[in-house]
């Protein structure tokens, strides 16, 4: 068998590859542009002192001058009302499967895994057609309604709503409170996990959202982050590198620091298997 | 006054009615008028005049910038759907794609009658109005003229032992060229003549050929990318890039490689001239300015990249006043000094340019008169024969250009797949 | 008496019912819109829009199936197909079986630095398309990129156009989604390698078997479902693939077309000058079908991997 501090070693190698990039865009999003794209790179030029030579510049040029601190807060504001609105509905609707008993109940919910399998990406041109007919182009609505839809958080939800003792939902019935009390007060804080766990993957989802938003959100007021970011990319006039990257660099901190703090959840949620 | 008396006035009254209702008069009876901009800088004009324009015409001006990747997608959507669609737009000349030769399918209406009876149109250089011309059709108002001058790096070029000043064509220029990059470092040169990201008919390549007269287009809008002429400039092209004096145009770098002496000429519009604003500043190169070189004999010494156009969205119905408006925001002789002082852009009409903003030497360039220079060469800007696939037939060559610089294609084989890829959209 | 009770017991269990069912419509409801307006309501559009020539603001006149034909016969589209292909089968061959190595050898380190070496293969996961063309666009830059001046001092060949070299478009995308996805695959198979009980692994090593044995017989077995889930799920999403394509190779050409896939050419047709929407709504379909059969059989063939699905 392979010595353990072998492959130790070869696993930090490649750590090191996969951080790199993300090491560069830490670097480079505090120095002004005549430093980010010199060839050699500055820190093996000048060594340590290249560590002083950092600077908020970049920094202040994209959040002012070229107001993305403006699309931050699209970004924040589409990222949580697209969390919330897919809780409600993907809870509601987990309750529905779990719990209740309808028609046609185990047809439904296999048209709705199924739905997780289609390669709905080749119909954008009639989905932006649609979404024009409802009035929803030009709008966060016609973002953050969609997001709503996810068969994955129905999915994920129902697997853990049916471990939970029916009892409890019995007695509470029995005490006569309607289901959607008990889905609200008693299930969903007991759900705590699942709806953890599908609340990182969608701000996963919609907080790196790129061919969605390009296409619904057509005022730069309503720019998120990364759409703002390939603007300000497709600039030839003036492109600013510096601001790009302090950009980037936002736009790839926020998700990184909150996987640190929630590393667990964020790894149950994403693999699909919440454990408990 | 009598009954005859009192027709005659009726009469003449309807007339006069008559008249200000065709022509729109200049009065907008305060109503709104919106208008989308995709182009921050010519903005700034705007907000500058806007309450001169507001007044001129009675009308409350309401302009949005909109960025110019969402720009088509959102008009496209907005006419769709019927709503919200601006009165007026200011949109790219390159990649529009608003305009078509057939006036019930361009998203634009055709201007063609309003020109004529303008006095001040017939003004606008053609070649820069040959832009917004398809099927014979004028569907915009050039918004600028973006002469292509030459800008070297003196200093550099001088110490290879070549004057950029004396050389009179492109052939004597990429010899020149030659001594210019046989100064290496790690295998590569440390000087470059000119710019160009290899990526077909654009930048550096886009400019020179409108100087080789040979056109993409014939006048009926189909292809003619297999024409001889158009075949022997791809294939002189190709040698000059094959000579490896072109480094790549690099639109976030350029100020960069200008200061560091990396890239020692390009071809410049208008405005692109100011990325030698910080090398010139650096004062550590002396750069010049002077017309393209020829590329035939006695051939155009210009071109021109870029610019923009107003124009009116289909299915306006006060379109006669919206064009005064235009035209008023185009061509009025009270924006033409301020447009050059702080854009540095020229408004395409010649008689235009005899104030003395142009006349003004260039500290950038050791005091030459860059103004004079661009409205001397202005004059005789080659035309270009523009239609509804033009730009995308341009992406058609740009894809086998990369295989015909990877040496996968000959220059006749790239330029017969493009021929067939562009006839192809006229289907 | 039994008529009494008889009476006072099927009156509320009829209600009860009706309840239960009239909560269903209002529970799922929402989500069943959605997903009706979402999905069925598109592929009715699509559907409509494929069958005119609707092109820029024209609606169109009723074509019939020729869009379809169009499609069929159109080398472009092909060429966008094949791209897709050997970009998925390429992706996934590097991607996953490197994945599980490294998996796998994760699974012995210590848990504390596991932590870390976790997540450092999972950061990438996170960050968006458009910062990730960025960065690789910049690092492989052909002049002044990072890696090609690592590549001069070690000796190597210093000036290749990474992202405008038609023979390197392949290779590129399947690095730079590898960097993206590698970690997200291996952080999967780590969790379904810990599923696997200690014991066995003990057991086997008294009966003495070899490490390679213990790799077929035991491992192999037990991370099967998780296999056929990523292989299923990648293979959509590669075939799938725009946002990188579209990022990393911004000049319209797609370097010479060999970087066009199948969504791009999509998007192409439909919002290019010509904004053919019924052309495009009909290669939507085509590429639809051809996507979900391969899925399909991949499901079929591979066995189905969730006990659930």
């Amino acid at each position: 068998m392979i010595p353990k501090i072998f492959g130790m070693i070869i696993l930090s190698v490649i750590a090191l590859m996969f951080l790199f990039p993300i090491l560069w865009l830490a670097d480079s999003a505090f120095r002004p542009q005549t430093d980010v794209l010199k060839v050699p790179p500055i820190l093996i030029d000048k060594g340590l002192p290249a560590m002083g030579l950092f600077t908020l510049d970049s920094m202040k040029k994209a959040l002012v001058d070229w107001n993305v601190f403006l699309s931050f807060i699209n970004s924040v504001y589409i990222t949580l009302a697209g969390i919330g609105l897919t809780i409600i509905i993907c809870c509601m609707c987990a309750y529905a499967f779990s719990y209740l008993n309808f028609p046609l109940k185990r047809v439904v919910f296999v048209v709705i895994l199924a739905t997780m399998m289609l390669p709905m990406t080749t119909m954008i041109v009639p989905y932006f057609r649609v979404l024009g007919t409802l009035k929803l182009v030009g709008n966060p609505l016609g973002l953050i309604i969609p997001y709503a839809a996810s068969a994955f958080g129905v999915f994920l939800l129902r697997q853990y709503f049916v471990k939970i003792p029916f009892s409890f939902i019995e007695s509470a019935r029995m005490e006569g409170a309607h289901d959607f009390r008990i889905l609200f007060q008693i299930i969903m804080p007991l759900a705590k996990p699942a709806i953890a766990a599908l609340s990182i993957v969608q701000f996963r989802q919609i907080w790196n959202d790129f061919l969605y938003p390009m296409l619904v959100l057509k005022n730069q007021a309503l720019f998120t982050l990364p759409i703002k970011i390939q603007f300000m990319d497709s600039q030839n006039l003036n492109k600013p590198y510096d601001a790009i990257l302090a950009t980037g660099f936002i736009a790839a901190i926020i998700p990184i620091v909150f996987f640190l703090i929630f590393q667990r959840q964020f790894i149950e949620g994403m693999t699909g298997g919440v454990k408990h | 006054m009598n009954t005859k008396g009192a027709i005659l006035l009726c009469a003449l009254l309807a007339v006069v009615f008559a008249f200000t209702a065709c022509d729109g008069g200049t009065d907008g009876g305060g109503r709104t008028v919106t208008m989308w901009s995709f182009a921050p800088n010519n903005v700034v004009e705007w907000k500058a005049r806007q309450a001169d324009i507001e007044k001129k015409f009675n009308i409350k001006l309401v302009i949005e910038e909109v960025a110019q990747n969402a720009f088509f997608q959102k008009l496209q959507a907005n006419m769709t759907a019927g709503t919200d669609v601006p009165d007026i737009i200011e949109w790219m000349i390159e990649n529009n794609r608003v305009l078509d030769a057939n006036p019930a399918k361009s998203y634009v209406q055709p201007l063609d009658d309003f020109v004529k009876s303008s006095s001040v149109f017939p003004k606008v250089l053609p070649g820069r109005a040959a832009w917004v011309t398809y099927g014979g059709h004028t569907y915009g108002l050039p918004h600028d003229v973006h002469p292509v001058v030459l800008i070297y790096n003196d200093t550099i070029w001088k110490s290879v032992g070549v004057d950029v000043a004396t050389l009179k064509t492109w052939d004597e220029f990429f010899a020149a060229s030659k001594k210019l990059i046989a100064q290496q470092s790690g295998g590569k040169p440390l000087h470059y003549a000119l710019p160009y990201a290899k990526n077909g008919l654009q930048s550096s390549m886009f400019m020179i050929w409108q100087q080789t007269g040979s056109q993409i287009l014939d006048a009926s809008g189909k292809p003619t990318f297999t024409d001889p002429k158009f075949v022997e400039f791809a294939k002189k092209w190709q040698t000059w890039v094959d000579s490896g004096v072109f480094t790549d145009w690099d639109w976030g770098q350029f100020g960069a490689l200008l200061a560091n002496g990396t890239l020692c000429s390009f071809t410049s519009p208008d405005w692109w001239v100011g990325q030698v604003d910080t090398a010139a500043k650096e004062g550590k190169y002396q750069f010049r300015v002077r017309a393209l070189p020829e590329y035939y004999a006695g051939g155009p010494k210009s071109a021109s990249w870029g610019g923009s156009f107003m124009a009116i969205p289909r299915g306006k119905d006060n379109a006669a006043f919206l064009y005064k408006i235009m035209e008023y925001m185009q061509y009025d002789k009270s924006s033409i000094a301020t447009r050059f002082k702080d854009t540095g852009m020229l408004t395409p009409m010649s008689e235009a340019w005899d104030t003395d903003v142009f006349k003004q030497a260039d500290a950038r360039f050791g005091g030459q008169k860059l103004g004079e220079l661009q409205i001397s060469v202005a004059k005789d800007m080659p035309k270009v024969v523009s239609g509804n696939i033009f730009w995308d037939a341009i992406n058609d060559y740009t894809e086998q250009y990369a295989q015909l610089n990877a040496g996968k294609l000959t220059v006749e084989q790239a330029l017969q797949k493009t021929q067939e890829a562009a006839a192809a959209r006229l289907k | 008496m039994e008529t009494n009770t008889g009476a006072i017991l099927t009156k509320p269990a009829l209600t009860k019912k009706k309840l239960e069912m009239v909560t269903a419509l209002y529970m799922a409801g929402p989500y069943v819109l959605l997903m009706l307006v979402f999905t069925i309501a598109v592929f009715v559009m699509g559907a409509m829009m494929s069958l005119t020539d609707a092109a820029r603001l024209d609606p169109g006149t009723f074509t019939g199936i020729q869009n379809y034909i169009d499609v069929i016969s159109n080398p472009k589209y092909w060429t966008s197909v094949w791209t897709t292909l050997q970009y998925t089968v390429f992706a996934m061959l590097v991607q996953i079986p490197i994945a599980f190595v490294l998996a796998y050898i994760l699974n012995n380190i210590k848990s504390r630095f596991r932590a870390v070496l976790r997540a450092s293969f999972f950061i990438p996961v996170l960050i968006n398309n458009v910062v990730i063309a960025l960065l690789f666009r910049m690092l492989f830059s052909g002049d002044y990129g990072i890696i090609n001046w690592a590549m001069g001092t070690m000796g190597l060949p210093n000036n290749t156009e990474w992202v405008k070299n038609p023979n390197l478009v392949i290779p590129m995308l399947v690095i730079v989604s590898s960097w993206q996805w590698m970690g997200f695959h291996a952080v999967y198979f780590l969790a379904n390698l810990q599923t696997i009980d200690r014991s066995l692994f003990e057991a086997a090593k008294l009966d003495g078997a070899s490490p390679l044995r213990v790799l077929f017989q035991i491992v192999f077995p037990m991370v099967r479902p998780a296999f056929t889930f990523v292989m299923i799920t990648s293979a959509i999403g590669c075939l799938q693939l725009f946002d990188l394509v579209f990022l990393l190779f911004p000049d319209a050409g797609y370097v010479g077309g060999t970087a066009r896939t199948i969504i791009a050419y999509i998007y192409d047709e439909a919002f290019s000058q010509q904004a053919r929407f019924g052309y495009a709504s009909a290669a939507g379909f085509v590429s639809f079908f051809m996507i979900l059969i391969v899925s399909l059989f991949q499901l079929r063939f591979l066995g189905l991997g969730k006990a659930e699905e």
